[in-house]
Formats: C-alpha cells, structure tokens, sequence
C-alpha cells in the first residue's frame, strides 16, 4: 500500500537570473510503515522536495507540476483547508535547525497544545496532558517544567526532542524528516537517532527520512532514492544502494564515506 | 552604480536634486529679479507674467527668492552633514579601534547626545551664540553624527576580526594602516546611505530654525523665512506658503528616496 | 529581568552626568564679553545682565566649584529665575509641561494606533496598491517640514473650514462651559497640533513596523507554524506579529526627543502655553536661566523616557523576562 507518491514534481525558483529547477522531475513512492531515504549533496533539491509535498516552499518558488498524491489525494491541487488539516496532522514534518524552528516569544506548551487545538478541539487541559504526555515519550526531563519554559531555555538536542513531539502528537500517518540531527552534535545525533528507532517501533507511521549522510541513512532507511541537481539518479533497497550502487555519482557519493560505514 | 541609473525612483530623485543644484550654482542667471530688490508697489501680488510665483510683503519676487534660497539650502545641507561625517568617522573609527574603556566612553557620549533633543540643542546653541549660516551648519554637523559613528564602529569591529588583517599583520603593515585601506570601500556604502538621509534632515532643520526667526536672518533669502512671511499673511496669500513648502518638500523627499534606494541597493539580496 | 532593568539603569547614571556636563558647557557658551559685536538679534549683553549670569552661575569662580554648585542644583531642578519676570524658572517649567506632555502622549497614541496597522498591512500584502501608497505617504510624511503643514492645515481647517479654532488651548469663553463643554473645547483646540506632530512619526513607524513584520514572516519558526497546520491568520497575527512588535517598543525610545523637539514649532505656531513655547519665547528673549531650564529638562524628560521603553522592552520580551539555560 503506498502511502505517499510523488510523480514528476517541480519546483522552480525564479530569480531575476532565470529559472532555477531545484526539483526538476522526481518520482518516487512510499510504502506504509516504510523508511524512505532522499540523500544528496547540499543544493541537491532534496530538502525542497519535501517542502512541496506540504506546499510550504518559500516565496520566490512556485509548484510548476506534478502530483504528490498521499493516500491517492493530490496535495498540489487540494484546497487550502484541505492542506491545513493535514499539516501537523496527517503529515507533519521536522525541521533542520531546531535553534530557529520555535518562537521565541511563546512557550513550549503553548506552541505544543497549539498544534494539537488546530486538529482537534479537545480543550486546553486535555491538549496540555497529550503534550505532556508527548514530552515524555521523547525522554525530556521534567515534562511539566519544560512545558512552561520558553524555547531559549533548554538545549538544542531538547528543541529537537520537542520538534519531534510535536510532530508525533496527532498520530501523524507519515512525518517527513529533514537532516533532523545535522545541526546537532555528533553526541546528540546519536540519542535523536535512537529515539527515532524507538517510535518507529512504537507508533504506526511512515517516514521520509532525508540526508546528506550515507551513514545515518543507511542506519534508518528501507530504501533510499539518490538525488543528484534536482532529479533522481537512483532508487532501491538501502543495502542494495550501499554495496552495488550502480550509477557513478551514487558511487561517488559512497567514496566519501565508505571509511565510516 | 549602474543599477543606481535603471531604478526609475532614484533617477527621479537624481534629476530633480540636479534641477536645484542648478539653481544653486547658476542663481543669478536664472532668476528674474534680484531677490532682495524691495518694490513697494508690488508688494503681495499673486502669481502672474511679471512674477512668476508672486511676491512678498516687501514686494520682492519669489521666485528669485527660491532658486537663491537653493544655495543656502544645499550648502547647509551638504555642509553640515560633511561636518557630521567627518565627526563621525573619527569617533567611530577610535572607538572600534581602540576598544576598551575608550570605545565604552565614546558610545557613553553617544548616547548622551541621543537624549537631547536636538532641536532644544541647535536653537539654544544658535540662541547662545549667533544665527550666522556657519554656526547653523556647525551645529546640525555637531548633533548629527551619532549614526555615522556607529556605522564606522562597527566595521572597525568586524574589520579587526578579520583575518586578512591579521595576515597583514604578519606581513609588516601597521594596524591603523590596513584598517584603514579595508574600511573605506566597505563603510562607503552605508555611510553615503547616511549621508544623502542627513542632507535631507539637515534641510528640514535648518528650515524650521529660518522659519522660527532663528537661522538665516533675511534679507537673505532661505526657503524657510520665506515661509515665515508666509505665517502672518495666511488666509492672504497662498502663494507665500505653498511654493517655497513645496520647494522644501520636493528637494527633501528626492534626498529621502535617493538615500533609500541606495539602501536598499547595498543590501544583499535574500536569497531565494 | 530585574538584572537586565538594573544593569540598564547603572548605564543611565553616567548618561545623567553626561546631560549636566553638556549642558554646563553650553551655559558656557553664552556670550559675556562686553566687546561682542551688536547684531539686532544679540544685544551687547549689558552689564547688568552679565552680572546676573555671574551670579546665576557664578561665572567667576574656578570650573570645577561652578560644575559642582550647577549640579547641585540641577539635581533639585533650581534653575534660578527668569530674566523676563523674576519667576522661578522651576515653576515656570511646571506650568507648562503638563500641556506639552498631554500633546505629546496623544501625539504617541496616534502614531503607534495608526502607523503600526498600516504597516502591518503593507507586509502582509506586500506589493499590493495598500502597500504602494502606504510607502508613499510614509515618504511623504517624513519629507514634509512640520511647519508649513501646520500653517497649511490651520488655513485650510481654520480659515478657509471654520471648523477648528486657530490657537491657544482654550476658547475665550471657556469659564462659560459645562465640564464635557470644557474637555471637547480643548480637544477642538489640540486636534490640529496632535495630528501634525504624529504625522512624521506615523509615517515612520509604518515603514518600520513593515520591515520588522517582512523580517518575522521570513523567520523559520513561521514555517513551523504553518507545518503545523495553523491557519493564516494565527500565523501572521499571533506568531509573527507578537515577534514583530518588540522592536517597535524601543522606537518609542528614540521618538521622545524628535517629539519634544518637534514641539517647538507647533506650540509657536498655534501659541499654544507649552513647554516648547517657553523654550522659544525664552531664546527670543536671551533668557538663559530659562532657555538652561527647559534644555536640562527636556533632556531629563528623554531619558526617563527611554528607562521606560527599556523596561518595557524587557517585560515583553521572554529572552530578556526569563533568565537563560538552565
């Protein structure tokens, strides 16, 4: 059953230097309860790739084609109430830079119990005991004193730990991760990774799983699609990719990293 | 620079601010009467073929008025904020250079002029001493050179940080020197910002002081006591109010957008 | 917080000790040698009015004693008395600032009521015709002299309409009135100056705001709260606007001493009983204790001034309310 498949999405920037085809023609599926792995360079379009499957690219590019069907409905054309009640909740999605993804000016319970009302309107102190309760599924040390804390107040590995129960908290069907522990330490990267293999285990959801780093996808990912200038260059089994690649620049890639796997 | 010439605001700006430099530099030929001749027997007269905006209550003409007003208007401006400039490099650059409790004293000074109202400053300078157009240009230069000293500051700063200085350094060049040689083209920039910002402020300014009594005593003609005439003949002659304003409004609006757009020029495009 | 407020405070004494040394030495510019030359606007300072200054800041003594005796006094706001008519120059300040408070703090209530909404629209509808002429009128606004729109509205609203009285704060028959009477008379006497003072600083503040707001929404934490699902309006009205204001409270700062100086000429023009009325009449009349008075003041009025908008600033802002990692 698939869940989510992209087929032939693109999306351009356009400057006053012409078009640029960040994302020119990928195709690729997801399976449910799979790991789907999109590895490439910095500029390889990946990260711009999931960013169209939930329409929130920046300003200066646009969705010039394609479908992005999840669970066999077109996120590209579907209308925006449509697209917001699957944000956060359907499909959510963790971010590179946990330092700048939360508001400085609201608490992290709030920001939490937010993300859950726009879903489902439960009430504050149900939303608040589901936030909690979240908190602690990620390992973050007193619950209860983090929820009223603002984000400056805890660690970057915490931030992320937060993002990542945010995203888990509507039972989400897939959650997309971008380069989630690239901007962490290396001693953090491991505990985030960790826990990641703790929910995949625990809770029902699929995973598009996105990196520069060969190594944590090859830990992580079922399978993995190698994107090379806006376009895929290769797709399979991740054991298959790592130990026969077939294309040079999917070679290439592993050169650089053979001596770490 | 060449981008400069394609936005059509800032073209505008140029041509217009080219107009009254004109007037400035070539008032005699261009105006029509000299404009302190007192003709009695027209005195307020509307516009009309003899005078094209009017006259005063002296009789003299108005327009000649302006277009010399222009010189004092424009060297003020330029002028003062020269002044400002020059007060604020020097500051700025011993400030970020020296650091320290010298840095700490001078940005003390800093934001003890920030709280004097300036205008309180200038009137009760100018009051203490006298209204003579140096001492107007003197004092607008001398309360005004806050932003730019922080600016140059602030590039010493990120300057001395750099590594190409302590490679230099290495090299055998002394520290003012190279500092020096790397702050100018990158201060440039955001000091002419600045600067085309200040010509406007300083024209306001020095034709509020006019306007009050308190800048450039008439005869000599300033845009600003124009406009003081302007205050006792109001439901009178319209013509003593709008054209000079009008004059004022347009030159200071041109330096406004003309420092705008350079602003928005020097900073790095958001990458899409 | 309660560190932040301190730290800032130890920082405002120097300033304070800053403004009485500027001022001290421009007393000292004021012209005292018999010899000066005679303009019409600078009277050979008779010797009368020499000693008076002497006495006033005893001009004789060495600089460090007059420094000294002048910040004593300072620090109880003794000024000495007027040239003009003998009155404590302290009391003749008291009298006037209410008024000149009054219009500033309307002056402030407008700018921040109409500039910030303007310029939360034109960065949200960047581009738009709202956002073109909103620019426009900024540009305008900021290149306007105060002055001569003071003189234009007065002859549009007051000559040529009728509508609104030309000056003072009161109407002549003001004793006459009921007390809503009285409130709406002097509200007809301060709509004018109140909507030219708050003009340049509207059209400020809008342009500001409009930065500040494009600033957040490019912001990643926006891109959070969209990937979470919230809507438009949640976004850009709660998530970024929130982050968007912080800046524009310490513009408040930075806006009192434009509107205490800006305060000068439209209390002329509208001969309006203000503090900046006073500043004026006293340089027309070389009144040095005074014109050292209302500059002291005005500079005193500034800083505490910025020591609120500091304390404000630290109060909305959580980075600065609540104490770092724990």
């Amino acid at each position: 059953m698939k869940i989510l498949q992209v087929d032939d999405l693109r999306t351009y920037f356009f400057t006053s230097h012409g078009a640029v085809k960040a994302v020119d023609g990928v195709n690729f599926d997801i399976e449910k309860r799979e790991v789907f792995g999109l590895v490439g360079e910095s500029g390889s379009g990946k990260t711009l790739t999931a960013l169209s499957i939930l329409r929130l690219i920046p300003e200066s590019a646009r969705l010039e084609s394609g479908k992005v069907l999840f669970n066999g409905e077109d996120m590209i054309t579907a209308d925006n109430d449509r697209l917001r009640s699957i944000r956060g909740a359907k499909i959510s999605i963790v971010f590179q830079e946990p330092s700048t993804a939360l508001n400085p000016v609201f608490t992290i319970g709030y920001q939490m119990t937010e993300a859950v009302l726009a879903h489902r309107p439960i009430g504050k102190k149900k939303a608040r005991d589901i936030a909690i309760n979240y908190l602690g599924k990620v390992h973050i040390p007193q619950p209860e004193k983090v929820f009223g804390d603002y984000p400056h107040q805890i660690s970057g590995g915490a931030k992320q730990r937060v993002m990542i129960a945010m995203a888990l908290m509507n039972s989400p069907e897939l959650v997309i991760l971008d380069e989630p522990t690239t901007a962490l330490d290396v001693t953090i990267q491991a505990g985030i990774l960790d826990l990641l293999d703790e929910i995949l285990e625990k809770e029902k959801v699929s995973m598009l799983f996105i990196s520069h780093d060969f190594g944590i996808i090859s830990r992580m990912c079922d399978r993995v699609a190698v994107m090379r200038k806006g376009r895929i260059v290769e797709e399979g089994q991740t054991d298959r990719i790592i130990n026969s690649p077939r294309e040079p620049y999917t070679m290439s890639l592993l050169e650089s990293v053979k001596a770490l796997l | 620079m060449k981008r400069l010439f394609k936005d059509k605001i800032a073209l505008a700006s140029l041509c217009f601010i080219a107009v009254i430099l004109a007037f400035a530099l070539f008032a005699p030929l261009i105006a029509t009467y000299n404009p302190t001749s007192i003709d009695v027997r027209s005195v307020l007269s509307p516009p009309s073929h003899h005078h094209i905006l009017g006259t005063d209550t002296l009789g003299r003409d108005i327009f000649s008025r302006i277009v010399y007003g222009s010189r004092i208007s424009l060297s003020i401006g330029f002028i003062a904020v020269g002044i400002a400039v020059l007060i604020g490099i020097f500051f700025g650059s011993v400030a970020g250079y020296y650091g320290g409790k010298i840095d700490s004293m001078i940005m003390r000074l800093v934001d003890i002029m920030l709280c004097f109202p300036t205008f309180f400053l200038i009137l009760a300078v100018i009051a203490l001493l006298e209204p003579s157009i140096f001492n107007i240009m003197a004092v607008i230069g001398m309360t005004s050179w806050m932003g730019v000293a922080r600016l140059i500051r602030a590039e010493v700063l990120t300057l001395k940080e750099r590594d190409y200085v302590s490679a230099s350094r290495v090299m055998g060049g002394s520290d003012a020197w190279i500092i020096w040689k790397h702050l100018i083209p990158n201060a440039i920039g955001p000091v002419m910002v600045n600067a085309t910002l200040g010509v406007g402020g300083a024209i306001l300014v020095e034709s509020a002081l006019s306007f009050l009594g308190i800048g450039v005593q008439p005869p000599t003609p300033s845009w600003g006591n124009i406009l003081m005439d302007g205050k006792s003949t109001l439901g009178v002659a319209w013509w003593l109010t709008i054209f000079p304003g009008i004059f004022i409004l347009l030159t200071v609006l041109a330096y406004n957008l003309l420092g705008d757009r350079l602003r928005d020029m020097l900073e790095p495009r958001i990458k899409g | 917080m309660i560190r932040y407020i301190a730290k800032r405070l130890a920082g405002f004494v120097p300033v304070f000790f800053g403004i009485t040394l500027i001022s001290f030495f421009v007393i000292h510019l004021a012209p005292g040698k018999p010899t000066d030359i005679q303009t019409s606007l600078n009277p050979k300072v008779s010797y009368e009015a020499r000693m008076r200054l002497e006495r006033l800041y005893g001009l004789d003594k060495p600089l460090h004693v007059q420094y000294f005796d002048w910040l004593r006094r300072f620090v109880v706001f003794d000024f000495g008395r007027s040239y003009v008519d003998d009155r404590p120059v302290r009391a003749k300040i008291a009298e006037r600032i209410p008024i000149t408070l009054l219009i500033n703090i309307l002056s402030l209530i407008l700018i921040f009521a109409i500039g910030i909404p303007l310029g939360i629209i034109s960065a949200v509808r960047r581009g738009s015709f709202m956002d073109r002429l909103t620019t426009v009128f900024s540009f305008i606004g900021f290149s306007t002299p105060e002055f001569w729109l003071a003189l234009l509205l007065m002859s549009f609203f007051s000559i040529t309409l009728n509508w609104l009285p030309i000056s003072g704060i009161k109407s002549l028959d003001f004793e006459y009135f009921s007390a809503a009477g009285k409130v709406l008379d002097v509200a007809k006497h301060l709509v004018l100056p109140v909507c030219i003072s708050a003009f340049g600083g509207i059209a400020g503040i809008s342009r500001y705001m409009r930065s500040s707001m494009v600033g957040v929404i490019h912001q990643d934490y926006i891109r959070t709260a969209r990937a979470k699902g919230l809507n438009e309006r949640q976004v850009i009205y709660k998530h970024a606007l929130k982050n968007a204001l912080l800046p524009v409270i310490t513009i408040i700062g930075l806006a009192i001493p434009g509107l205490i100086g800006g305060s000068v000429i439209f209390e002329s023009i509208f001969a309006i009983p203000g503090m900046g009325r006073l500043f004026y009449e006293s340089v027309m009349a070389r009144d040095y204790a005074t014109i050292m008075g209302v500059l002291s003041i005005g500079a005193m009025l500034t800083l505490l001034g910025n020591l609120l908008a500091d304390i404000a600033y630290s109060y909305a802002d959580p980075r600065i309310r609540v104490s770092g990692e724990r």
